[in-house]
């Protein structure tokens, strides 16, 4: 369980350590990209408690995710539309589902090991 | 096994995300700070970077020929040392000071007015707004009265009399001479007409005089250097 958690600080350092700055015009880009794979991240944990954990899945959607999030947004940029919104809605939302469901699938199984 | 895969997989997309962030919000920080100047603005901010690096060219200059006159043998670098002081000195106003520049003569101006009017009186705060201003405009001498005007020097109003170097100032009419380089600027331009505007709401005339001879006395008072620092990256603006 530590391990991702290691990763996740890991990431950051790396990232604060080499400096690596987005130029401001496609900062919305990454930050949508954040949220697909956020969104990816909490969709395989849940799966993985599911027991329907796939690894091909995970990994593809992973990137296909994220690709998917920036083009939105860079097609929404060059069209003049917000497009980047639907990305945010919908990812938004199934980030949201996931963690219920992963809430409650902890709690569950927390109150029978108390049972136990 | 497929249990450590699957951390693995989670560590690895981890690591990318915290990567994502830590990118996300030094570009955040980044775009913050906008150089919003106009085309004008970044002109003067060019010609004052380029007098400053004038300036410091010619004072390198100025310390590399000293260096190299001390490099010399042992009599001509006392000479030179002792030259280094008498410049110091100088500049500091320890030394007497000859040359062309401006008089200003500060009178007392009497209204014809039907109530009693105090004598006028020349306050601390009006003598330093002059000085300052004649700094601004102008690098100079100055002295007031027979007292030496330097970077410490105390201009302060003690029981309604001026004391300047803790020396009692004589009542109006009070002489202020400059001298510099450019003291003629002073006279020519409107740099001293705001502050002479305010010498006139306390009943006191200025005026401006130009000499080709004047000379300034050398500061005598004691020097308090305890709390002076170098100040370093010096603009000029």
């Amino acid at each position: 369980m530590w391990l991702p958690v290691f990763g996740l600080i890991l990431g950051v350092v790396l990232g604060l350590l080499t400096d690596v700055t987005v130029p401001a015009e496609y900062a919305s880009y990454l930050s949508i990209a954040v949220l697909a794979a956020l969104d990816t991240l909490f969709g395989g944990i849940r799966a993985h408690l599911q027991r329907n954990y796939d690894e091909i899945v995970f990994v593809t959607g992973f990137f296909f995710n994220i690709i998917l999030a920036a083009s939105l947004a860079f097609l929404g940029v060059h069209l003049g539309v917000d497009l980047y919104l639907a990305a945010v809605f919908a990812f938004g939302v199934r980030l949201f589902q996931n963690i219920a469901v992963i809430r409650r699938i902890l709690l569950q199984k927390w109150t029978s090991v108390k049972e136990k | 096994m497929a249990k450590h895969k699957v951390y693995f997989n989670f560590t690895l997309v981890m690591i990318i995300i915290g990567f994502m962030f830590a990118i996300q919000y030094q570009s955040s920080n980044r775009a913050q700070s906008k150089d919003t100047r106009t085309i004008w603005e970044l002109r003067q901010d060019l010609l004052k970077s380029q007098e400053l690096h004038q300036t410091l060219l010619n004072e390198i200059e100025h310390y590399e020929s000293k260096l190299k006159q001390y490099e010399i043998n042992d009599f001509d670098s006392k000479i030179t040392l002792n030259k280094t002081n008498s410049d110091l000195r100088l500049t500091a106003g320890l030394s007497e000071v000859y040359g062309e520049g401006i008089l200003i003569t500060v009178n007392p101006v009497f209204i014809g007015s039907a109530e009693l009017q105090a004598y006028p009186i020349l306050t601390a705060d009006l003598l330093t707004r002059l000085i300052n201003q004649i700094n601004k405009s102008i690098t100079a001498a100055i002295s007031v009265g027979d007292e030496r005007i330097i970077l410490t020097s105390p201009i302060r109003d003690v029981n309604e009399q001026l004391y300047v170097n803790h020396q009692p100032l004589p009542s109006l009419p009070i002489e202020i001479k400059v001298i510099g380089k450019n003291a003629k600027i002073l006279m020519n331009s409107n740099r001293l007409s705001p502050i002479i505007d305010e010498f006139i709401i306390e009943n006191l005339e200025v005026t401006l005089e130009y000499r080709s001879y004047l000379k300034l006395p050398a500061y005598y008072g004691p020097l308090f250097v305890n709390y002076i620092e170098v100040v370093e990256n010096i603009r000029s603006d």
